[in-house]
């Protein structure tokens, strides 16, 4: 069975349902709606987003649904990502926040999880000067107000 | 600092991502505080995203904060480190922290005087007694004695109203009369925090907690009530168990309790949805079964010990009527192997059929035995100490071999972790369970392959490459007949073990040695069953005097590691760091033979410690 999903640019998507329904969005949309032809418009999602985004599904058709945990155990935070996953976020970085977007937005966790690593992975191990190289920043801090900020949070020094 | 509207060109708050913290916080949880410090420094508008990731943790572990606390009450206030000023930045960012880990005392009232500090789902208490404050340590006040020359505790005023006749001061701890006022305070402020947020998660006590447990039975029950969201909780047992029925009713979220030492009631409170229960003390067998009996979705049990109290084949009542659905247990000591072993197999194992997994301190026989019978699902068995081995190692002890017969029934076994697994390289062809191909993760000292030694290494070496053919076998003295020979014969031998193990396909971690000779040694007390007693003993040998284990594979091409091209689910591999004999040659084979192989360990020739990932390096 498959589904027709519409990008903000008019633009149909045909996938089978099992992909679409990798976004918890469509699942319960398709749910709530029971048998039905008529397509599924996505207005948050530009159809060049939206290609990207139905190749992850497809990728990861079959995983098994995971129920992530929150948790304060910083060791368990792990950056690990999967080598498919890692090529397939090698993006310009608009379109990496672009898909971390309409992963928020139609509730694909792992999606979401995998892109918000990847910016995680970006700004790792970088002074705050390298961080505003690589995301194209200007520091509009004054001195003493970057030193008022480094004196409340002394205790994040630790390495 | 107010949000400005300043212009950047970040493309990381880019149209929408703005208006979605939680983007921030999911980005910030991949991240470590150092990182985070550096991007709420990047500018203003970073600042405003991420200062919630950074305080959304808070583990004063770090020694910078031991650095800052140190000065806390100090009359110098070196660098304005001083109560106020710590006072305004947790007033400042408290109401971002969801989860706080304290490892000082003063992070109490820190936290409590903040008012935003209202919305904490974890709090974890880890030490309040030992790190001490400027005054503190400095205090040479002697605390007051009383009539018969006791050391008395010391009371202060009354934070609430409601605090009249609650708290205990505690006496038996060694303090100043400084510290005693400070301990006065800071348990105060500790339930005053835990009062005032309801929608904790998780609530747990670790080691020297004592002090926050000298109070009234009856404001601890209104207190813990309160917390009705309220899944894990880690505390000490006296208190918990006399408000049990009283508290089943008031937390029904409850999944996790973990109980430290102290007494050991026999009456179980029903709690339903308990899934977890560590009892760190010595329990009876009653309890034992008390427990499982009323805890009806009991999932994993971990106690210290239980100590069987009942006669043999008396007092069937104990054993419940209907089967535990418990899949987890653990048991971290055996105190009187004989008997124990005997009801672990006959009244304890019977009583479990769904258990999956298996850990113990030391493996006996009974048990093993009772595991095979009683428990056809167990996947997993760990056992975890090291002096014992399950397994015939050559001149160290007789053969304890019941794991064959687990193997033998449970189809499903897939981990077998044994601190001390020893194989001889012949007996290991004889062994059934080394041809369980379910078999998942196999940590295993194989030794004894009769390797040549370093001497008759060179003089094989020695030989002229035409001289080893066969038939010019004539033209070889005695001895180098009996070095080709004996190489031959240990190559073979490799060559065997190798194929073995090659069928194993299911493996996704194969350690020949490394693990089992290393972490034990280089850290002293930490090993697979992290039962946290210090290895001291090793099999045969002085720890002092470690030497690497002998005489283990040689993981060359030519001898044989080939035959272990069938493990396409490696993904970690551990050796012997000694003569390992790998190579360039070897390392591109195993990259080209196992597409999932993360981690190799052993590498490190001789006595380095980390294991060595080959990440990114083909």
């Amino acid at each position: 069975m498959t589904v027709i999903l519409v990008s903000s640019d008019n633009q149909d998507f045909k996938v089978d349902k099992e992909v679409a329904e990798r976004s918890i969005l469509i699942k319960n949309m398709l749910e709530d709606v029971g048998e039905s032809d008529s397509p599924i418009p996505l207005p948050n999602v530009t159809s060049a987003v939206l290609t990207k985004v139905i190749e992850y599904c497809e990728h990861h058709r079959n995983d098994p649904v995971q129920v992530p945990e929150e948790t304060d155990d910083p060791r368990k935070r792990s950056n690990d990502i999967e080598e498919w996953d890692m090529k397939f976020m090698q993006v310009d970085q608009e379109m990496l926040f672009e898909i971390i977007l309409a992963a928020n937005y139609l509730d694909i966790k792992p999606l979401l999880d995998v892109g918000c690593k990847t910016v995680a992975n970006i700004i790792k191990g970088k002074t705050p000067e390298e961080i505003r190289k690589a995301f194209n920043i200007v520091n509009d801090f004054t001195p003493e107000e970057e030193a008022q900020i480094k004196k409340e949070n002394e205790w994040a020094e630790d390495r | 600092m107010s949000s400005m509207s300043v212009t950047t060109h970040s493309s990381l708050p880019s149209r929408d991502i703005a208006g979605l913290p939680q983007l921030y916080l999911h980005i910030g949880s991949h991240l470590a505080p150092p990182d985070l410090l550096s991007c709420v420094l990047v500018c203003h508008q970073w600042y405003e995203h991420f200062i919630p990731a950074l305080w959304h943790t808070l583990d004063t572990s770090s020694t910078t904060w031991r650095h800052i606390l140190a000065h806390y009450d100090s009359d110098l206030s070196i660098g304005k480190q001083d109560e106020q000023w710590l006072q305004d930045i947790f007033n400042k960012h408290g109401h971002y922290i969801r989860h706080l880990h304290i490892h000082h005392r003063e992070i109490f009232q820190l936290a409590n005087l903040s008012e935003g500090c209202t919305q904490l789902q974890s709090l974890r208490v880890y030490d309040i007694e030992s790190n001490l404050t400027a005054k503190e340590k400095n205090a040479q006040e002697l605390r007051p004695r009383d009539a018969r020359g006791q050391l008395q505790g010391l009371e202060g005023s009354l934070l609430s109203p409601e605090f009249e006749g609650v708290f205990q001061p505690c006496p038996e701890l060694p303090r100043s009369l400084v510290q005693h006022k400070r301990d006065w305070y800071a348990i105060q402020h500790l339930w005053l925090l835990i009062a005032k947020n309801s929608e904790l998660r998780t609530l747990c006590f670790y080691n020297h907690v004592y002090l926050a447990f000298r109070l009234a039975s009856d404001y601890f029950h209104d207190t813990v009530a309160g917390l009705s969201y309220l899944e894990e909780l880690e505390c000490h047992s006296d208190l918990f168990i006399n408000l049990g029925t009283l508290l089943s009713r008031q937390l029904p979220s409850l999944r996790r309790l973990t109980l430290i030492d102290q007494g050991d009631s026999e009456q179980w409170p029903l709690f339903h949805g308990l899934e977890y229960l560590n009892l760190r003390y010595n329990v009876t067998d009653r309890t034992f079964f008390h427990a499982l009996k009323h805890l009806p979705n009991l999932d994993t049990f971990v106690v210290k010990s239980i100590y069987f109290r009942f006669a043999l084949k008396q007092d069937n009542g104990t054993i419940p009527e209907t089967p535990s659905r418990l899949k987890r247990l653990e048991i971290s000591e055996i105190k009187k192997p004989e008997r124990e072993d005997y009801e672990l197999a006959h009244r304890i194992l019977p009583a479990l059929p769904h258990l999956t997994s298996f850990k113990i301190s030391q493996l006996y026989p009974l048990t093993a035995n009772g595991l095979s019978v009683h428990c056809p699902n167990l996947e997993r068995l760990e056992q975890g100490q090291e002096e014992y081995t399950l397994l015939p190692v050559r001149g160290v002890r007789p053969a304890v071999n019941s794991l064959n017969a687990l193997l033998q029934t449970c189809s499903k076994f897939k981990e077998f972790v044994g601190v001390r697994l020893q194989v001889d390289a012949e007996d290991i062809l004889r062994q059934r369970w080394a041809s369980c191909e379910s078999l998942e993760v196999l940590p295993c000292q194989i030794s004894g392959f009769g390797r040549l030694t370093k001497d008759e290494n060179e003089l094989y070496d020695a030989i002229p490459e035409s001289k080893l053919q066969k038939e010019l076998h004539h033209m070889l003295s005695k001895e180098e007949i009996r070095v080709v020979e004996k190489r031959k014969r240990s190559r073979e031998l490799q060559e065997k073990v190798c194929a073995r193990l090659g069928e194993l396909t299911h493996l996704t971690e194969l350690d020949l040695g490394y693990f089992l000779d290393k972490s034990s040694h280089q850290t002293g007390t930490q090993y697979v069953g992290n039962y946290g007693q210090p290895a001291q003993q090793r099999v045969g040998r002085n720890a002092s005097n470690y030497e690497p284990v002998q005489d283990t594979l040689e993981l060359t091409l030519d001898s044989g590691l080939r035959r272990l091209a069938g493990l396409k689910n490696l993904e970690v591999f551990g050796f012997e760091g000694m003569d390992h004999g790998i190579g360039e040659a070897e390392l591109r084979w195993m990259v080209a033979n196992w597409p999932k192989i993360r981690v190799l360990r052993g590498l490190d020739v001789g006595r380095g410690v980390s294991g060595f990932s080959v990440e990114g390096w083909f």
